[in-house]
């Protein structure tokens, strides 16, 4: 039906599942529940923008790898983007333990958005509608979304709606004072949806992000700045990348500046106009993501910030100048970026701006994504209050799961905080009320031993098979790896190295010998002790199930994550397991918690707002107490 | 619910009142209870012990005998709880009780102090209890939540507050310099810096250790009633409070209060430990300087689990210090007295205050009725349910559990281990900390991340 459907008719054929928008949250959305056997319409206000990275050129870094990992593992399509188009790829936090491992690429601009066009407009099932969604319809007063209006009167029928529209709605660019309405440089605003959403009893607020000016590439001087390679042996992100083929392209380096302290001389004379100091965005940004002007006023005591300047793309005349977002106005822009060793004669193609727009506090949302409003009406990424591609990617494929699940009548897909970065995510989203953009970080993963990129696969694989995301085949390889993974970690401690064997190994190492013979488990566990030289001094050649792992290196790396973490893992389980049951009691949907009279008042109308959907999840919401949750677990007993 | 908490299934608790009466029991429910008092017990083997039998022997803490005690086993389901449930009678002494919870929860990790409510709960979620009494077990648990959380104010009002608030200060300092090396691996080098962790954490475990073995825990699981005496200025307060005390010869101490303006007593009324506090007289409209000390009795009434309202036999209690008084604490709780009875001389009490005992605190008329009146409304407490007397062997345990947490860290960072499991033991550590000082978020330690590194690409 692809292309079908384009066609200026007033109403267009009815589909399963409407996604507006097609950034990552909206393609990870369109292409499962498309892959699920929904006919999908992807509305989008220009098809020409699909999969289009609106700020960085890198997919992946701390916390956010391991979503994508996640995505891919379930069946996502953003992994296998990222390393067709990837032309610089890195492991992060390589000096530490595998669990916080993380993988960045950054990606050839053009051919990301370009490949994700291709995908999208593969999938039959999807057909690509030009247009602005401004209401839905509903069944009945209070029922399910049944249709979309668009704003020129066209009308599509449909079961559900995921909502992706990223930083669109009713958004507002700045640079200096001066407002544009846009979402993005050069592109419109969805204007009229807010207005329904609010009609339709959703609460808004809003928020703010921001991006660095764009350089030429032709006139900066690299010769000054120190250059960052990518890794020598770089690593794919997903499991289904044929490692024969990758990298798929050219492989370039970044390079790193700094600023200079009359480079922030020159940025503070522009603080009278800048639009965030003097209030006309009263959106909160993310403090993670803070501009360069906030971090003058933050840390007024640093002379200098570091500044990468990452390549746009292999053909690209464009560079992308990350850790100098800024909304100031372009003359101070360009008056401080001639002050940077290495950019004195930058020309600027674009200046940086931020964007102020209209999001929905997740905690309005249950575990599917799905709104309590509006039954079938489901949000994801920025809409909902994250920010960055990987955090919309792996909500655009949850929200696609769970609509697709809801228009076949299947039971709804959640994932647990002990399951995955994914669950961790969702779970806080719907809990708290954020102020500011959510990122993922590995610190908020209570189970980060757990949750690693390594893992991911045998995480998550069983549910991607499941709804047919992730083929038979390559289900088949995942299974096999996991066998021999548990045969290697057995083999390792059943292995016993004789200490002369190990002595030369051991003392290189910095680390005591042994006297007698150990297991190569417990000396796998010693952290100077490099793995790869343990296992070639440990005789795994003669080993036939520690032998793959002397070549396998992604196999590797899981083997020795396990047998590292092997006690503390045990642990968290333990505590896990506990941790479930308290997840396991139910709160019902219409459960009156302003009836329950030992609640304290204050706990009894948040819980009401939040909406806790277990006793495990409402133990997580700010402001309630044990008491509270006794209370609560007594009263769900009646 | 911190997840420390969450993973202790088994729970223990003091169930008869703070006094010195001759027994005392302390009861224990839960998967591992039968075990965990098996463990410290010398006499018959515990673990086979039939339900509802009886057996006589000793507790012992490592070799020491704790005390002569009868222990009586209660099998899943038939026991209050529905589940495994242990009570063991011992002397009557509170300390003694105390120290057997203390010996209980060091020997089996498993084993954590009963919160508010908690037998009760359990009873009512294995179905012990009718359905019927759902609310009225809500109402219970939030109840004696209150009253602990009173308990739980009044402990860390100050010195106990003074003492952790520097270790978790350090350890969230040491944590969020961890984090941010693993949470921002792009940022500059200088950001990371372990020798701020290991000195961060250096200062944490000698602060742990001092707190672990500062009298000020140790002092804790001694927590009888708390009563406060209240009433406007000059009308014999403390003269009550001297009375009350010297009527009984059990004076446990008496010091007065270096950072408030009020008294306090801790001393025996009929075999019942009650900590009595005087304060600063309560007068309607007082501002300024008179206001901080009404601010202190305030806080001493809102922590009291009886309240002693005097007022002068001659003159009676005015409603304002009356609407005052009541606002602070419940009546139930209250015990109005008009003092100065000699000097009525046969004249009535006017304007009368409802129920009032006359007293006299000059000649110690009326003072026995008045004390039996504070040992009838503090036998109305629950402290069953109120867990506070095992509030201190609770600290300390959490301070030894977070001083080994952070030891096992202090370790690895020795060893170069990797940040990320060097953090898990500061987790732990924290965990262990929230059972004294409230829960820690990973946005605390992101906040902190936030507010003083300079992130973000």
């Amino acid at each position: 039906m692809n292309g079908t459907c384009a066609a200026g008719r007033a109403t267009l054929d009815p589909v399963d599942v409407v996604v507006l928008g097609g950034g990552h949250a909206g393609i990870e959305a369109a292409s499962a529940a498309a892959r699920m056997g929904s006919t999908v319409a992807l509305v989008t206000m220009d098809p020409a923008a699909i999969g289009r990275m609106s700020c960085n050129p890198a997919i992946g870094g701390t916390a956010k790898a391991h979503l994508v990992h996640e995505v891919d593992a379930l069946g996502g399509v953003m992994g296998e983007l990222a390393d067709r188009t990837g032309i610089q790829f890195r492991i992060l936090n390589r000096s530490k333990g595998p669990a916080v491992w993380s993988t960045r690429c950054q990606s050839d601009r053009d051919s990301y958005a370009r490949c994700a066009r291709e995908h999208v407009q593969s999938l039959d099932a999807v057909c690509i509608v030009t247009g602005t969604i401004v209401a839905a319809d509903r069944d009945a007063a209070g029922g399910g979304v049944s249709a979309v209006l668009l704003d020129d009167g066209r009308r599509i029928a449909c079961g559900a709606l995921v909502i992706a529209s990223g930083t669109f709605l009713d958004a507002v660019m700045y640079t200096g004072l001066e407002p544009t309405a846009g979402g993005r440089a050069g592109e419109a605003a969805a204007v009229g949806l807010g207005g329904w959403l609010a009609r339709a009893g959703m609460v808004t607020h809003r928020l703010k992000t921001g991006t660095p000016p764009r350089l030429y590439r032709d006139s900066i001087d690299f010769s000054v700045c120190d250059e960052q390679p990518g890794d020598p042996d770089p690593q794919p992100f997903s499991g289904r990348t044929d490692r024969a083929s990758f990298p798929a392209m050219p492989q370039v380096s970044c390079h790193i500046t700094h600023t200079t302290a009359t480079t922030h001389e020159v940025l503070r004379t522009g603080f009278d106009r800048s639009p965030i100091f003097t209030g006309a965005i009263a959106g909160r940004g993310p403090r993670y993501c803070p501009s360069i002007e906030d971090k003058l006023v933050r840390f007024a005591d640093r002379d200098r910030h570091q500044l990468f300047i990452e390549p746009d793309g292999l053909d690209s005349d464009m560079i992308y100048l990350n850790g100098f977002s800024t909304s100031l106005p372009r003359e101070v822009q360009a008056a401080a970026l001639a002050t940077i060793p290495g950019l004195e004669r930058a020309r600027v193609a674009r200046p940086g701006y931020a964007v102020e727009y209209e999001s929905v506090p997740a905690y309005q949302l249950g575990p599917t994504l799905e709104t309590r409003a509006v039954p079938g009406l489901f949000l994801a990424g920025q809409v909902c209050g994250t920010s960055g591609y990987e955090e919309a990617a792996a909500l655009g494929l949850m929200a696609g799961i769970n609509a697709a699940c809801r228009v076949q009548g299947r039971p709804p897909f959640t994932l647990g905080r002990s399951q995955a970065y994914i669950g961790v995510m969702i779970d806080d989203l719907t809990t708290r009320e954020w102020r500011e953009p959510y990122r993922m970080f590995t610190s908020r993963a209570e189970h980060r031993l757990v949750l690693r990129q390594d893992n991911a696969e045998r995480r998550l694989a069983h549910h991607g098979h499941r709804f047919g995301l992730v083929g038979d085949a390559h289900y088949r390889r995942v299974k096999d790896r996991e066998g021999a993974l548990e045969r290697a970690v057995v083999a390792l401690d059943a292995g016993r190295a004789a200490p002369a064997a190990v002595e030369k190994l051991l003392r290189a190492a910095g680390t005591a010998p042994i006297a007698a013979p150990a297991s190569l488990a417990s000396l796998a566990r010693r952290p100077e002790v490099p793995f790869p030289d343990l296992l070639v001094a440990g005789g795994a050649a003669d080993i036939p199930d520690l032998r793959a792992l002397l070549t396998d290196a992604p196999l590797r790396a899981q083997v020795a994550a396990e047998v590292r973490y092997a006690g503390y893992i045990q642990r968290e389980l333990r505590l896990i397991a506990r941790q479930a049951k308290h997840e396991a009691v139910r709160i019902p949907e219409a459960f009156d918690f302003a009836a329950v009279r030992a609640l304290s008042a204050e706990a009894a109308e948040t819980l009401e707002r939040i909406r806790p959907v277990s006793i495990g999840q409402a133990s997580r919401v700010a402001g309630v107490t044990p008491a509270d949750l006794n209370v609560l677990s007594v009263a769900l007993h009646r | 619910m911190s997840a420390a908490v969450a993973a202790r299934d088994t729970v223990v608790a003091v169930a008869t009142p703070p006094g010195t009466g001759a027994l005392a029991i302390v009861r224990l429910t839960g998967p591992q209870a039968i075990a965990a008092v098996a463990a410290c017990f010398r006499g018959a083997g515990l673990r086979q012990a039939a339900s509802h039998t009886a057996h006589h022997g000793y507790i012992v803490a490592g070799d020491e005998p704790v005390d002569d005690v009868v222990v009586t086993v209660f099998r899943a389901p038939r026991s209050y709880t529905g589940e495994d449930c242990v009570e063991i009678t011992c002397h009557g002494n509170p300390l003694l009780a105390a120290r057997i919870v203390d010996t209980l929860m060091a020997g089996d990790p498993s084993v954590a102090a009963a919160g508010p409510g908690e037998f009760t709960r359990r009873a009512f979620l294995s179905g012990k209890l009718d359905l019927s009494q759902a609310e009225a077990v809500a109402d219970l648990i939030r109840g004696s939540a209150d009253t602990a959380l009173r308990g739980a104010r009044a402990r860390l009002d100050g010195a106990v507050a003074a003492s952790v608030e520097p270790i978790r200060e350090g350890l969230l300092d040491a944590l969020s310099e961890l984090e941010v090396e693993l949470d921002f691996a792009e940022e500059e080098g200088d950001l990371v810096d372990r020798k701020a962790v290991r000195a961060h954490l250096e200062t944490v475990a000698e602060l742990l250790a001092r707190a672990a073995e500062d009298p000020l825990h140790a002092e804790l699981p001694y927590d009888g009633i708390n009563a406060a005496i209240l009433g406007p200025p000059n009308v014999g307060k403390s003269s009550i409070l001297n009375r009350l005390a010297g009527s009984e010869r059990a004076i446990v101490d008496a010091a007065p209060g270096t950072t408030r303006d009020v008294i306090r007593e801790d001393l025996s009324i009929a075999g019942m430990h009650v900590r009595l506090v005087d304060t600063a007289g309560i007068r309607a409209g007082t501002s300024g300087v008179e206001r901080t000390g009404i601010e202190r009795t305030r806080e001493a009434a809102a922590q009291a689990d009886v309240a002693i309202l005097v007022g002068d036999a001659r003159t009676g209690v005015s409603s304002e210090v009356r609407a005052e008084v009541e606002a602070l604490i419940p009546a139930a709780r209250l015990i109005p007295v008009l003092n100065k009875a000699d000097l009525l001389n046969g004249t009535p009490p006017a304007p009368p205050l409802d129920g009032a005992l006359l007293v006299s605190a000059r000649t110690g008329a009326g003072v026995p009725e008045l004390a039996s009146a504070v040992r009838e409304r503090a036998a109305g407490v629950d402290y069953t349910e109120r867990g506070a007397a095992v509030a201190g062997a609770r600290h300390r345990r959490a301070l030894r559990d977070a001083l080994a947490e952070v030891e096992a860290a202090r370790r690895l960072l020795a060893a170069r281990t990797e940040a990320e499991l060097v953090a898990v033991h500061l987790r732990n550590a924290t965990l262990c900390l929230d059972e004294i000082v409230g829960v820690v978020t990973t946005d605390d330690i992101l906040n902190r991340i936030f507010s003083r590194f300079c992130i973000g690409k």
